[in-house]
């Protein structure tokens, strides 16, 4: 069986494949699977595509040297996104990062954009508040900032995201609400287009 | 509840994760207080914003930059360890040949010390514990530890060293040749018979045991058979043992000792030191003028270095 053909074999099986037989293929196809998002992921902490590429390759790097230390008690998606977002905080944390501090604009092209075909009024009106919002984002501490990440634009549950950050569940919702009502403050003057 | 209290728990409240007793609250607060009414309406809005965010996808090739920098990683790992195995092998080798063989200078100073003669040695060695006693540092005697422990070796025996070595030989002369009887300034007493049990030989031919120079000098003559007289016989014994010391003297060699001998054959016995180094002369000179009938074999001996013991047995 095809492993590229079929979408039969789930993750785990494909990391028992790179687990065991080393198998490269295997690994190829697991990172075509989770490329978009963990890329989307550190897009959005990180707010600068180039910042993106770079820890997407790192967080995907990290996960092939740890894979076999993978023990299956999480999903592996979990377990991915938790390598992103360590990546992420370690890149904004580092003395080279806030040294050449950047603030996230979506002017740069951000790899490829999902989304239906508008007029370009519309089309620049939606990226104008896009970009608000990533700077809204941007500016939220890190603690708030994975948890809005985590929930409100991967949507993960709060399992996965207690699991992947490993805070308690009463944290990550006050941590929520708090970075709600943060970037609503933030993004009050966008009152009328909202 | 007061409007505060009410926002802080909105976003709870929109999650649905409040409790029943809460949201009941919540719903009655709303419907009479128009702030809290629009700031729930914003935080929608703002939660569906950020929600409503395109899903940036990964650049073209990004996959493939993943799995090249991947393997070139692996890759580099792989030298690396070829390089550390190398330089353990390496190791290992360096390791192996330093144990395996002395250094350089244990090796001069053992070879030195193998070709020296005892003397030396001992002389080194008192030399070392002087240096001792001097208060010389323990490295100084660690250096010379190893070569003179080889110097005591069981294979190297330098006690003979400075003394000559000495050798026995052991020569049988007969008596003279019969071309040396011919112009020997003895043949006046050739006139005298010789006995008749010898038979007549022709000239230069070795006759073993003729018994005289007089005998001799008779070959073909008819007065073969006439008696030998004693004293012809007494003279012809004591020419041939002065001839024999005269050849040993000359040579620089030492009697030790002269006898006569009560044997049927050997009649007398010359005991002298002569050096090696003229003893193929001495030999020599003995052959041209005497039958030598044994000589103690000294082939492929050096004895050039060797004081001789020579031990002539004339017979009779």
């Amino acid at each position: 069986m095809d492993i590229q053909d079929t979408n039969t074999f789930g993750d785990e099986d494909l990391v028992k494949k790179v687990q065991h037989q080393n198998d490269m293929y295997a690994f190829e196809i697991l990172v075509k699977r989770y490329q978009n998002k963990v890329y989307n992921i550190c897009f959005r902490f990180m707010g600068d595509a180039h910042e993106a590429f770079d820890c997407a390759q790192d967080t995907f790097i990290k996960i092939y040297r740890g894979i076999r230390s993978f023990r299956h008690q999480s999903h592996f998606g979990t377990w991915v996104y938790r390598i992103a977002v360590n990546t992420c905080k370690n890149r904004l944390m580092s003395w080279e990062y806030r040294r050449t501090k950047k603030t996230g604009h979506l002017g740069e092209v951000p790899g490829e954009l999902k989304g239906d075909s508008i007029s370009p009024a519309d089309e620049f009106a939606k990226v104008r508040i896009q970009e608000r919002v990533q700077e809204a984002i941007n500016m939220l501490p890190f603690d708030q900032k994975q948890v809005i990440i985590l929930r409100d634009i991967q949507q993960l549950s709060y399992e996965e995201i207690e699991k992947i950050t490993g805070l308690p569940s009463g944290t990550v919702k006050s941590k929520i609400a708090r970075g709600r009502n943060k970037l609503k403050e933030t993004l009050k003057d966008l009152k009328n287009e909202m | 509840m007061k409007c505060k209290q009410i926002q802080e728990i909105l976003p709870e409240y929109l999650e649905g994760v409040v409790s029943e007793k809460q949201k009941k609250k919540i719903q009655q607060h709303l419907e009479t207080c128009r702030d809290c009414s629009e700031h729930l309406r914003l935080l929608k809005k703002t939660i569906n914003l950020v929600g409503n965010l395109p899903e940036v996808c990964a650049p073209a090739g990004f996959v493939s930059g993943v799995m090249e920098k991947i393997q070139e990683k692996h890759a580099r790992k792989s030298r690396i360890g070829l390089w550390l195995a190398g330089i353990a092998f390496a190791e290992v080798v360096i390791l192996f040949t330093n144990t395996s063989s002395q250094h350089p200078y244990q090796k001069e100073i053992a070879k030195q010390i193998d070709h020296r003669p005892a003397q030396q040695i001992q002389q080194k060695k008192e030399k070392l514990e002087t240096k001792e006693e001097k208060g010389t540092t323990i490295a100084y005697r660690e250096k010379y530890k190893q070569p003179l422990a080889s110097a005591n070796r069981p294979a190297l025996d330098l006690t003979g060293i400075g003394e000559k070595r000495k050798t026995e030989i052991v020569i049988q002369l007969a008596a003279y040749k019969v071309s040396e009887v011919a112009s020997s300034e003895k043949r006046k007493n050739a006139n005298e018979p010789m006995p008749e049990e010898e038979k007549p030989v022709a000239k230069d031919e070795i006759q073993p045991f003729a018994r005289s120079e007089t005998a001799k000098s008779m070959v073909g003559s008819e007065s073969m058979k006439a008696p030998v007289s004693a004293s012809a016989i007494k003279q012809e014994k004591f020419s041939i043992d002065s001839d024999i010391k005269r050849q040993i003297s000359s040579i620089n060699g030492k009697i030790l000792s002269e006898q006569e001998t009560s044997d049927t054959e050997i009649r007398r016995v010359i005991t002298a030191e002569i050096p090696g180094s003229s003893y193929a002369n001495l030999i020599e000179n003995l052959r041209e003028k005497f039958q030598i009938r044994n000589l103690t074999s000294l082939k492929d001996m050096d004895v050039s270095d060797t004081q001789i013991t020579i031990k002539i047995e004339i017979f009779r």
